[in-house]
């Protein structure tokens, strides 16, 4: 290890002070959201995807599984989830207790994420896994919905298909692309004002690329130019 | 007109050193496309594409010239702090938000931690050590430490997408600033190698 100056220790410790507090804001903000912990890339094992309606061809798998949690409105003031059982988990719900309308009078709320086949067929791609139907219901089943202003936070597991998904939500008779996030490598997430039908929908495209291979490929062309750059500047000063 | 005689015999060692960093950055960019094409459509969960990402790696950094050297505890010990400094946030989420476990069983885990660490170190060894020289040599420390938490930043975003931007930046940031502070590049490689295992636990 070299020496290393009083000097250049301040620098590189007030370098770490800043990075602290920048890796402090996005977690406090962000949460998990604020990306992986896993900083290289490298997911923990995954089983297979489960089909609830495996394609003509497709290898068979173990049926999907369901969620389901009892949990008082209140909640401790921790968020309702609700995941399926699979390892890591294929669909999973999680909630805020004050975006949802909860009637004063019930007592505890089942939250269920449920495989389902989809109710009408997906106009914008092709379907990527199952359609998970999210619900949060009253004693006796009566559904409760999302308090205006609010909203709930879908989290679906790809099939690890190539190309570009998006969340899309079955509402008022349709499907809808709802703006989506990836926090984890094979997951994505979307926020939405209402508890419904979601699924993960593989959009067309014409490249055959996959959107990492695609990103990859750009950040190549970046790196290139920044290092063509540099090699142009040394023989300028030749 | 007379030139000093270090230019009348060449390209001088800070040219030479920039035009190394140069090369470096094609070189990584083209290991994250190989990483990416090899993985397929396992992506970034592919332990092949990881592994053979930290052989290239590694090949470019001894083809630089770097040679592992002895591992000192003044480094391992930064190395320990740095580690703390980044996996603190997600601990205390982990503590303070009910989230699933998403790995029920132990099944896999020496492989994943094995590719898990080969990457993170030679990330550390070819980013905050070799183009982290290469470019301090040329430009001087600030911009070594700015250029390598760019490319550390930039390399990410094929995996995670662009949200990760920003966490990743500050990593890359907390990383150069421990291999400033720390004098060596076994301080980051240690926190990096980690702040990742430790994801097993937490993620």
């Amino acid at each position: 290890m070299a020496v290393v100056t009083s000097s250049r220790r301040r620098f590189g410790l007030a370098a770490m002070a800043v990075a602290a507090m920048l890796l402090a804001i996005f977690w406090a903000t962000r949460g998990w959201e604020a990306g992986p912990p896993i900083y290289d890339g490298l997911p923990l094992q995954t089983e297979p995807y489960r089909y609830l309606q495996p394609a003509p061809g497709q290898a068979t798998t173990a049926p999907p599984t369901s969620g389901s949690e009892n949990v008082k409105p209140s909640n401790q003031g921790l968020p309702f989830i609700a995941n399926t059982n699979e390892s890591p988990p294929q669909a999973e719900l999680q909630a805020d207790p004050n975006a949802i309308a909860i009637p004063p009078s019930v007592p505890n709320l089942t939250i269920t994420v449920t495989p389902v086949p989809p109710v009408a067929p997906i106009p914008n791609g092709k379907l990527d896994g199952n359609v998970y139907r999210m619900a949060i219901t009253a004693p006796g089943g009566a559904p409760i919905g999302v308090r205006p202003g609010g909203h709930v936070t879908v989290f679906l597991r790809g099939t690890g298909a190539s190309g570009k998904t998006v969340i899309d939500r079955f509402s008022a008779g349709r499907w809808s692309a709802l703006p989506t996030v990836m926090p984890g490598a094979g997951f994505h997430s979307a926020d939405s004002d209402q508890l419904a039908d979601f699924a993960l929908v593989l959009l067309p495209d014409s490249s055959g690329l996959s959107g990492g291979v695609r990103a990859a490929i750009a950040v190549a062309v970046v790196l290139a130019v920044i290092g063509l750059l540099l090699v142009a500047v040394r023989l300028l000063r030749r | 007109m007379s030139q000093p005689g270090r230019l009348a015999r060449g390209p001088s060692v800070v040219a030479r050193r920039r035009a190394g960093a140069g090369e470096l950055l094609v070189v990584v960019g083209a290991a994250t496309v190989l990483r990416l094409v090899v993985a397929g459509a396992a992506g970034a969960s592919s332990e092949r594409g990881a592994a053979l990402f930290a052989v290239v790696l590694l090949a470019v950094a001894a083809r630089a010239g770097w040679r592992p050297g002895r591992l000192r505890p003044a480094g391992l010990a930064w190395g320990l702090v740095g580690a703390v400094g980044l996996v603190v946030g997600p601990v205390v989420l982990h503590l303070a938000v009910p989230r699933q476990q998403l790995h029920v069983s132990g099944h896999g885990f020496v492989v994943w931690a094995v590719v898990v660490t080969a990457v993170a170190v030679a990330e550390e060894v070819l980013l905050r050590g070799v183009l982290f020289g290469a470019v301090e040599e040329g430009a001087g420390v600030t911009a070594a430490v700015l250029v390598t938490t760019v490319v550390f930043a930039l390399v990410h975003v094929p995996l995670y997408g662009v949200g990760a931007l920003p966490l990743d930046l500050a990593v890359g940031l907390w990383l150069g600033g421990l291999r400033v502070a720390s004098g060596g590049v076994t301080a980051p490689a240690t926190a990096h190698a980690l702040a990742d295992l430790a994801g097993w636990w937490l993620w």
